[in-house]
């Protein structure tokens, strides 16, 4: 699934250059870096029962936040593009520091869901449901 | 709905990251409960209770920064 994702990133997505003027910018991606860090050692400390199923839990958070991002950029795009019909602008997905904000609020919402409900399913299924749960917030 | 209804100000999109994320886990729960059962019950020991407290209580003084960071409705 890795490997699909990798290549629709490769054929879709670009990095869009910066073309706003924002005075906060700089400060915003140093903010971003902090959030997930103090997501994935915070999420990972709070997740530590997860080495009863011999997984490292800060790999696992790890896992799911960089799935949410993959995935939230993915279907994020493709319901803009639905909504405002296909036709519209070009084929290609641009990223920016906007998206990355929102791709770490969806993961942070991935976070919070899955580790709810990790005490009543194993990691595989809580993997499997982890498009299901993006698909649902990206509609939202 | 927080919006209109409520009349509050959701900074940084806190509410529809907790009540998105906490609603789909109890709906999940609900709908697979006797679908799906745990292959194995977690084990709770102390070690795990103190890393999850410790966790919460790093995450509940950090969440102000997770505020700021991901108020992203400005003008960029």
């Amino acid at each position: 699934m890795e490997i699909f994702l990798f290549l629709l990133f490769a054929i879709f997505v670009r990095l869009e250059a910066p073309l706003s003027q924002d005075p906060l910018e700089h400060e915003r991606v140093y903010g971003l870096i902090s959030v997930n860090l103090l997501a994935v050692v915070g999420f990972g400390l709070f997740m530590g029962f997860v080495q009863n199923y011999h997984l490292s839990p800060l790999t696992f958070v790890l896992l799911i936040l960089v799935m949410s991002w993959q995935f939230y950029i993915l279907m994020h795009s493709f319901w803009a593009k639905a909504l405002n019909g296909f036709a519209s602008g070009t084929v290609a997905i641009y990223i920016n520091l906007k998206m990355l904000i929102r791709a770490s609020r969806c993961g942070l919402s991935a976070m919070i869901g899955t580790s709810a409900a990790m005490g009543r399913f194993n990691p595989k299924d809580i993997l499997k449901m982890l498009p299901i749960f993006i698909f649902g917030y990206t509609l939202s | 709905m927080i919006e209109l209804k409520l009349e509050a100000f959701d900074f940084g999109g806190t509410a529809v990251i907790f009540a998105y994320g906490a609603s789909f886990a109890l709906v999940v729960s609900f709908i697979m409960a006797k679908k799906v059962l745990p292959t194995s019950a977690p084990l709770e020991n102390y070690r795990s209770i103190v890393l999850a407290l410790i966790g919460t209580l790093f995450m509940w003084v950090c969440w102000p920064v997770f505020n700021y960071t991901l108020y992203a409705e400005t003008d960029f």
